[in-house]
């Protein structure tokens, strides 16, 4: 087996859940916008070359029936399916943004027809245009990624490519069937293992994508302005000019990146559920379910607090009687931690009338981060299990106020009076008066 | 891309998290436990409980193991 990283990028993301909200934008040329800037373009709009590095003035010049969007549908749920369909190829999903993914891959055999397997699997689950990039690490995926993105659009049936060594060279079209077909304009990009120096080398540094353009420019003036260039630099002129950036950068020039895809999603979330036995009968009433759904709460609350953390989203899917069950998704305005909270804000969900019994329900707490505990209670444990609470705690008392405001009495080594003055600025500056000699 | 295998293998385990498994009369080291969670069927029908287990090898291939309440350990799928 061989592993790989995927890079996966749904294409005119914002543009479409746009569409979707407001039927009267389909097949029109528009752009969405954030403030000032175009953050998307429909694929009308694409036609006339328009780009989100465009000014909106730009824009409208070169299409004059351009309508400017804002942006207002909420892209998490659209992005948490597309999350869900990558994480359904690998358990090594790492999210960029809401239309990007790096997906790491566990390749048996070929990684051509591993690549063919997932562009079909991807144009079956996936309903918009996609590029999808597979290379040995996630630095050349992106690279590959960026490379595909600017290739002017070639004739229908050569939309598909795989390129297998440097620039254009050797390309050939997947073959998929007709059925099998992505959107218009999905395109697949593969760099072999063997051939990642050769496809780097005629590329710019400004592809270097995990470092800045201050960087690049760096790069430029000093006459280096090819990844081909990079390599002929020497590791230890690299390292001069700098610092610990330049061992990346030489590492980077050979295509190496250390760094591996991470399994971020699903992020980390506190899980509860009940669900009837298919004999009994639903819930009716507020006071029956509670009795299905504190231990659930209760449960929730314990693993929250043993892992010093709090909710900040709540996710609630209910299963009625016989008719098809609901979601809800709410960020909370203040974080949660007790099952009284918990609670309130399920019976604030449930507040309508039910359309039928309640059958189960699953409950998902989410967006986790460190609980603000109150020191007041840990004044009541006996010594030894204090301590051992403040071990728990400390670090996510630190994460969330920071180690230099949070620390133990031991770790003070010099005077309380010398580390004042190192916290306060300018105290200590004045002479002290000095009373009753 | 995942192909199932829902076939019996032999686990060691250091505590109560895997470190190897043999299949197909080849051991393979686990190096990084990905995830976990459990799952629970249809406990009315006594289905038992199951721990999910995503691992990854010392050769990168990726795995989703399941241990049975009743001590029993499948690999279940693999991820390639």
């Amino acid at each position: 087996m061989a592993s790989a990283a995927a890079y996966i990028r749904l294409q005119h993301f914002y543009a479409l859940l746009e569409a979707k909200r407001n039927p009267n934008l389909r097949q029109q040329p528009f752009v969405v916008i954030d403030g000032s800037r175009i953050i998307d373009v429909s694929p009308e709009a694409a036609k006339f070359h328009i780009t989100t590095a465009m000014s909106i003035r730009q824009a409208r010049l070169t299409c004059p029936t351009l309508q400017v969007v804002e942006a207002e549908a909420d892209p998490l749920p659209a992005a948490e399916r597309f999350w869900d369909t990558c994480a359904s190829f690998s358990p090594l999903v790492e999210p960029e943004g809401h239309s990007s993914a790096f997906v790491g891959l566990s390749v048996q055999g070929n990684l051509k027809a591993a690549g063919e397997r997932l562009m079909r699997r991807l144009a079956l689950k996936l309903a918009v245009p996609f590029y999808l990039s597979i290379a040995p690490n996630k630095l050349t995926a992106k690279i590959a990624y960026l490379e595909a993105a600017d290739l002017p659009l070639s004739v229908s049936g050569e939309k598909h490519l795989t390129w297998n060594q440097g620039r254009g060279q050797s390309s050939a079209p997947l073959k998929l069937n007709d059925k099998e077909k992505p959107a218009v304009n999905s395109r697949c990009l593969i760099i072999f293992p063997e051939s990642v120096e050769d496809f780097l080398a005629p590329l710019s540094v400004n592809r270097l994508w995990l470092w800045p353009d201050k960087v690049h420019q760096q790069l430029q003036n000093l006459g280096i302005y090819t990844i081909g260039q990079l390599r002929q630099v020497p590791r230890l002129e690299l390292e001069r000019l700098f610092g610990e950036t330049g061992k990346a950068l030489y590492d980077a020039a050979r295509g190496i990146d250390p760094a591996p895809v991470k399994g971020l999603y699903p992020p980390k979330a506190v899980q509860g559920y009940f669900q009837l036995p298919p004999e009994t009968d639903g819930c009716r009433t507020w006071d029956a379910l509670v009795k299905y759904l504190l231990p659930v709460l209760e449960h929730c609350t314990q693993e929250l607090q043993r892992l010093s953390q709090a909710c900040t989203r709540l996710r609630l899917w209910v299963e009625y009687e016989n008719l098809e069950g609901k979601c809800w998704d709410k960020q909370l305005k203040n974080e949660l931690q007790t099952a009284d909270q918990l609670l309130l804000s399920v019976k604030g969900l449930l507040d309508q009338d039910w359309p039928a019994p309640i059958t189960g329900m699953r409950l998902m707490l989410m967006g986790l981060k460190p609980a603000a505990l109150g020191q007041l209670t840990l004044a009541s444990y006996l010594k030894p299990q204090r301590q051992r609470k403040l071990e728990q705690l400390l670090p996510s008392l630190q994460a969330r106020f920071g180690a230099d405001r949070v620390f133990t009495a031991s770790e003070l080594s010099i005077p309380r009076r010398e580390r004042m003055l190192q916290l306060l600025p300018g105290f200590g500056d004045y002479p002290i008066p000095v009373l009753g000699r | 891309m995942t192909h199932r295998v829902n076939a019996p293998i032999r686990v060691i385990c250091r505590g109560k998290q895997p470190v190897a498994f043999s299949w197909g009369g080849r051991l393979y080291t686990i190096v990084q436990v990905i995830d976990s969670w459990k799952e629970m069927g249809e406990w009315w029908e006594k289905a038992p409980e199951i721990t999910v287990y995503q691992v990854m090898t010392d050769d990168q291939g990726l795995y989703e193991l399941h241990y049975q309440a009743v001590g029993r350990w499948i690999l279940y799928k693999i991820y390639d």
